[in-house]
């Protein structure tokens, strides 16, 4: 029966998950978007992530966002190192399309499966004082597992969007997608840029993995999931924009949100790439993209 | 005697001693072993007459075959189906996806084609997943008769039957990479810009090539059924299935009709015999290392390889 | 004698960026147009509409009587417009001869011509220059030979009019004669040339007529000698 309590809980709902989405996503809509890198193993990263958040939280008893955090450089640094990989084998040569899909898909392949070597494949969680709590605004819940992401995950992502717009580096990635030799023009170097923006891709998915298993047990194999998501993300917020990704992200969630409350949870991972699918059929540049 | 002839006599041949071993052997276990590492060879095959001829790389081969498969079992529990049947009702509905997904997506980026292919794989998992005529999640169970034809065992039978799967895909690979087909999906893949400019119809021959890979997907799946004789999504959907039919023709080589069915034959024995001694999990590990070592050292594959070897030689 | 191509009012934005801006000319059979203007004038981007890689916003192309909106690229091959590309793009991992099996197979088998396509290849090496090479992989080629190549494969196509998008940007004086020669032969088929070029000497000698682009906009459109004293010409090249 649809009540409006039924109802406004699952749009608010939608929306919590939404901004999680948006932190999830950004890290690709910067790889994809402003570099043109496929990075299919954007959401294996995440899941990374959340077991790196999984194991210090375990071993040390510390906060989950703050092993995020913590671990954020260590995951920008990869992050520089593949793209380094990257641009030597691919980029240069100019056989990115083909090779690199396979490149990164290979790569999601080795950090599933050494998560799964190392933790197996059981359900993770993580234990934090806010977890279990809830909210209630009228007959709207907000639990806490699902508002403090909402809350760090905004954050972040309008960091990033300020990062790109007003610092210089932020503008010289934006930059980079669009004129390499202008880019080299004004002294700064192209690769180096890219490079620090792969880094920075790769470092988001640190904090948006600790942020996931705050949501809920996380297993090595659920980034496969998250592959549909974060692309219907990205392709329907539009090629490059962070905006675009924050409105997608949110009508993914909302989406998501509904079905699982009136249809039953075993659909809504096809929401995501029924987006998809309908975005490439109907507009492929996205909602803020340009022909 | 030309390249021809020797081409179709080899494959005759090779069907020839695939019945003869049949004849001559009962130890099931080898045939188990043949079947998979054919299947492989099927689906490598497949995965190379788009990805490697025409460069658009396909993430969602297990969902092809998973179809395949599906659609085999579904018909096969409304009717007692020769296999024949099976097989070519498998290939004709994975063929219309194949279709499908490029008609929606081969506009586009090669990219936003790899995208929906795993958008594919995942919708069709989740859709029978739901779906309790073929057992939904928790699987089905397919009792295979006893015997077929004049074999002496069913697993026999199913061998020859993935063997001459095996030859008809190097007959329509081979076909398709020597003709003016070959020659224009190679055009594709080295620059679609200036193959259209050059007269080629590129989204005509991107979808038959799209096709062509569904059809011999569903026909590697439509078997797998009977052979494994349970089945439920996720083995069905099963990574290793979407890693190997990439890893294979990568590592065989990709221009090449032959290089798919190298790597294959190589990779596809290696993984049956280190399943005795190593977890499944390391063996995936191992495959997804080798696939990522081989594209960036040795993109062009076994078969580039040796042929860069052969090239210095003279 | 009717134009062989009318170009109307052709328009072409990227996002917030005009590359044409109501672009219009015509060219007549057999005709030799140099195609002229400072970096970034939209001379690419004007036969990139034409060839159909990329669709304009506005205007009309209209080769031989027939509007070619909505066609696409290899269609408007097989009506007989070919181009060559400003960087070279050869089929990287094929030999010389099947880059130009290629146009020859679909082009001229789309047209039902019949005949030898492999010796028709080897004529059109020849006619580069590049006879006796038809084995090697286009990979390894040098600068000129690539461009030698790309007119090979945009001829193999048996065009009408021919586009080449600085051909002979880079190369020696004497590399340089030997495309213009090859281009010069094109007139004993009637065969109309739309040239891009940087390199004033040659466009002017090649040139019957000269069409002059400035940030989209369509500046001048006559003889050489006109153009090139043009004053607006000389700002858009050299500023204020």
């Amino acid at each position: 029966m649809i009540t409006a309590e039924l109802f406004a809980n699952a749009v608010v709902s939608g929306v919590l998950l939404g901004g999680f989405y948006a932190a999830v996503a950004v890290g690709l809509s910067i790889a994809f978007g402003q570099l043109d890198i496929v990075n299919i193993a954007h959401p294996s990263f995440v899941v990374a992530g959340s077991f790196a958040a999984f194991a210090l939280n375990d071993a040390l008893g510390l906060d989950p966002i703050l092993v995020g955090v913590l671990v954020a450089p260590l995951f920008f640094l990869a992050g520089a190192v593949i793209y380094r990989v990257y641009f030597q084998s691919f980029e240069r040569t100019g056989q990115e399309s083909l090779r690199g899909l396979v490149f990164f898909f290979g790569i999601m392949f080795i950090a599933e499966v050494a998560l799964i070597l190392s933790y197996g494949v059981d359900y993770r969680l993580v234990e934090a004082s806010y977890i279990g709590g809830n909210w209630k605004i009228g007959a709207v819940d907000l639990p806490l597992r699902m508002l403090v992401p909402f809350v760090v995950a905004l954050s972040m992502t309008t960091a990033i969007w300020l990062y790109l717009s007003r610092t210089f580096t932020g503008r010289a990635i934006q930059a980079v997608a669009q004129d390499r030799l202008a880019l080299q023009l004004m002294g700064a170097d192209p690769i180096r840029i890219k490079q620090h923006a792969f880094g920075l891709a790769v470092a988001t998915a640190a904090i948006a993995g600790s942020l996931l298993i705050i949501i809920g047990p996380v297993e090595p194999s659920i980034g496969r999931i998250y592959i549909g998501k974060v692309f219907a993300i990205v392709v329907l917020g539009g090629m490059g924009s962070i905006s675009g990704t924050l409105i997608a992200a949110f009508i993914l969630g909302i989406a998501e949100s509904m079905v699982a409350t009136f249809a039953g949870p075993s659909w809504s991972n096809a929401v995501a790439f029924g987006i998809l699918l309908v975005t490439l059929a109907v507009r492929p540049q996205g909602l803020m993209g340009r022909t | 005697m030309s390249r021809e002839v020797a081409f179709w006599a080899s494959l005759a041949a090779v069907l020839a001693a695939g019945l003869w071993f049949t004849g001559s052997y009962d130890n099931e276990y080898y045939f188990n072993f043949a079947y998979a590492v054919l299947q492989g060879v099927v689906m490598a095959i497949a995965w190379n007459i788009l990805g490697g001829f025409a460069g658009y790389v396909n993430f969602g081969s297990a969902g092809f075959f998973a179809v395949g498969a599906y659609t085999a079992i579904a018909l096969s529990k409304l009717a007692a189906l020769p296999m024949v049947v099976l097989i070519v009702a498998a290939g004709l509905v994975c063929g219309l996806i194949g279709l499908a997904i490029g008609l929606l997506t081969l506009r586009l980026r090669g990219v936003y084609f790899a995208i929906a292919t795993l958008a594919v794989a995942i919708v069709f998992e989740t859709l029978i997943d739901n779906w309790e005529f073929v057992g939904g999640a928790g699987g089905t169970y397919i009792i295979p008769p006893a015997t077929a034809w004049f074999f002496d065992s069913y697993v026999e039978y199913l061998f020859f039957v993935m063997l001459a799967l095996a030859v008809v895909a190097t007959a329509v690979s081979r076909i398709m990479n020597r003709s003016r087909l070959g020659r224009g999906l190679a055009a594709i893949r080295e620059d679609e810009v200036a193959a259209e400019c050059a007269g080629v119809p590129t989204l005509q021959l991107k979808l038959i090539a799209t096709t062509a890979m569904g059809v011999l997907m569903g026909f590697a799946g439509a078997p797998y059924g009977f052979y494994a004789t349970y089945v439920d999504p996720v083995s069905a959907f099963s990574l290793l299935i979407a890693v190997n039919a990439i890893a294979m023709p990568m590592i065989g080589g990709t221009e090449m009709w032959l290089g798919p069915i190298i790597g294959a034959l190589l990779l596809g024995s290696a993984q049956k015999i280190a399943t005795v001694t190593i977890s499944s999990e390391l063996n995936l590990l191992i495959v997804g290392a080798a696939l990522v070592a081989f594209i960036t050292f040795a993109p062009r594959g076994i078969v580039g390889l040796v042929g860069s070897l052969w090239n210095r030689r003279r | 004698m009717a134009d062989l191509l009318e170009v109307r009012n052709l328009t072409k934005t990227f996002g917030g960026f005009t590359a044409l801006d109501s672009v219009s000319f015509a060219l007549a059979p057999g005709e030799r147009l140099g195609l002229i203007g400072p970096n970034g004038s939209g001379k690419t981007t004007s036969i990139n509409c034409i060839s159909g890689t990329i669709t304009a916003h506005q205007g009309e192309i209209v080769f031989n009587g027939r509007n070619l909106a909505g066609l696409s690229a290899h269609l408007r091959a097989c009506l007989g417009i070919a181009r060559t590309f400003q960087i070279p793009r050869p089929f990287r991992s094929m030999t010389i001869l099947d880059n130009l099996r290629v146009p020859l197979e679909y082009v001229a088998v789309h047209r039902g011509e019949s005949g030898d396509l492999t010796a028709r290849g080897r004529e059109l090496l020849a006619r580069v220059g590049l006879d006796g090479r038809e084995a090697e992989i286009s990979a390894n080629l040098t600068q000129v030979d690539l461009r030698k190549l790309e007119l090979a494969r945009a001829l193999a196509a048996r065009p009408s009019l021919l586009i080449v998008d600085e051909v002979m940007a880079g190369l020696a004086s004497a590399e340089v004669e030997e495309i213009l020669a090859i281009l010069r032969a094109l007139d004993a088929e009637n065969v109309s040339v739309i040239m891009i070029e940087h390199i004033m000497q040659a466009v002017m000698g090649f040139s019957e007529r000269i069409v002059c682009l400035d940030a989209g906009r369509k500046i001048a459109d006559g003889a050489p000698r006109d153009v090139v004293a043009d004053p607006q010409v000389e700002r858009a090249y050299l500023g204020e």
